[in-house]
């Protein structure tokens, strides 16, 4: 049955249903081995939690996260350590972190409310490509904002805030029964920008308590090192985002010096 | 050998990938072959030995420990092939003769197939194919287990999940219709 077939006469055969579809499929393969690149894509594969078909079940379009096994060994280790210094425990479920083929540089967020977790997104290279510098600032920076961010005054003023936007609202519905929504829609609108820009105002404000706080815990000239090993990895070191400071903001807080130091390779790196 | 894979796959539940390439190691040239005979393309079987192996990595911890490694990979490359081949359509594709030099290098080399023959090859597998692709998606399935992997309806049965009875059924069906629908094609 597995014989292959291959007489020229084939046509003038009586039809043979089995015959046709062995032919088809062949006879059992000699074993194809594959070349090691192929394991290695595996491996990046294996890394990345990459999704590949799941027999038609649904699932929602949501990043997936890597489970605590899943955090490579030496991320792990690095947080261990800088919750150490820092005197904190120590909780493997506290840091989440996701590689991402799409991601082309790290980036760490620290949660303000509820439990304290660390999200770290990664580019696929980085667990092989990223020095231990960039890492510790990277671990460090989501810790301490996390910290930061649970400080009663901080706590106080992002409630007050959320109190304005409350107030925003029913000063919109209260102008829009009283017919006049334009100016009930212009106030919220002034009241919601102003709670925006104090709320953008705040999270830089916690950037920059963080900072210093993680020269507390790793010394200023890892940090400098690592904060400029991140600008040397970014494409855009100066670029700002929505309650973010730009790495060279950081660099210039942090290690007294500004970009031109940068570019003429003045930096602090040994 | 069993105790090493056992071990194996102990160590790759718990997160050891270096295990893991252990077990690609000593598979993978099996299952790449298995994927080969069922969709001809190469790429296209090495995208399917992959996954199959990722399917796998996610799934070692509901492994039923000590049972043999083999079988559970073929199963999980099986449902992941015609998953995929479904997925894009892999009978709709027009074979070429690349194709069928591709996927049987050591029986063209031995051989000695001539040009006009391949050609014939060529011709008569696109009939196939062609009737294939005015089947439904179950009956493809049940043709390529029991004629691209080997299986019996009884292994079919426990890699779809599907009772025996049904695989015999949609077996049948298939067969009935591509009777039909070859011999129209040979006329």
């Amino acid at each position: 049955m597995k014989e292959k077939n291959f007489d020229k006469n084939k046509q003038q055969e009586p039809f043979d249903l089995e015959k046709r579809l062995t032919a088809y499929y062949g006879p059992p393969l000699q074993e194809q081995p594959l070349s090691s690149s192929s394991w290695q894509n595996l491996r990046l594969r294996l890394d990345s939690q990459e999704d590949v078909g799941r027999g038609g079940r649904f699932h929602w379009p949501l990043p997936r996260k890597r489970s605590r096994a899943d955090v490579p060994p030496s991320i792990q280790d690095a947080l261990a350590r800088i919750a150490y210094e820092a005197r904190i425990p120590y909780i493997p479920s506290m840091l989440r972190c996701q590689l991402a083929l799409r991601v082309q540089e790290p980036t760490v967020h620290g949660s303000w409310l509820g439990k304290r977790t660390i999200r770290l997104l990664l580019p696929v290279n980085a667990v092989t490509t990223m020095g231990q510098a960039e890492l510790d600032v990277l671990l460090a920076t989501g810790l301490a904002r996390s910290i930061c961010a649970r400080k009663p005054t901080y706590i106080l003023g992002r409630l007050l805030l959320a109190g304005v936007v409350l107030l925003a609202g029913i000063m919109l519905t209260l102008f829009w029964t009283h017919h006049l929504p334009l100016v009930g829609f212009s106030i919220a609108l002034m009241l919601c920008a102003s709670v925006a820009g104090l709320l953008h105002m705040q999270a830089r404000s916690i950037a920059f308590h963080a900072d210093t706080l993680i020269v507390l815990w790793l010394g200023r000239e890892p940090v400098c090192s690592g904060l400029h090993a991140l600008a040397n990895r970014s494409r855009a070191p100066r670029r700002r985002r929505w309650g973010e400071p730009s790495l060279v903001e950081r660099i210039g807080r942090v290690c007294g010096t500004r970009m031109e130091a940068r570019e003429n390779q003045l930096t602090l790196i040994g | 050998m069993a105790t090493c894979e056992t071990e194996l796959i102990e160590s790759a539940t718990h997160g050891d990938q270096e295990a893991f390439r252990h077990l690609w190691e000593a598979h993978h040239a099996a299952a790449m072959a298995a994927a080969l005979r069922l969709c001809h393309q190469r790429a296209l079987a090495e995208e399917i030995t992959q996954g199959a192996f990722l399917l796998a990595w996610r799934g070692l911890p509901r492994f039923q420990k000590g049972s043999p490694f083999r079988p559970w990979l073929m199963r999980i490359l099986y449902r992941h092939a015609l998953d995929t081949m479904e997925k894009q359509r892999t009978y709709l594709q027009p074979l070429s003769l690349d194709v069928v030099l591709e996927s049987e290098v050591p029986l063209s080399l031995d051989s000695h197939m001539e040009q006009a023959d391949l050609q014939e090859q060529v011709a008569l597998r696109e009939e196939v194919q062609h009737a294939l692709a005015q089947l439904n998606a179950e009956q493809r399935k049940v043709i390529a287990l029991r004629y691209g992997a080997d299986l019996t309806e009884v292994d079919i049965a426990q890699v779809l999940g599907w009772p025996v009875g049904t695989v015999k059924s949609r077996l049948n069906r298939a067969r009935e219709r591509l009777r039909v629908l070859l011999n129209d094609g040979g006329r």
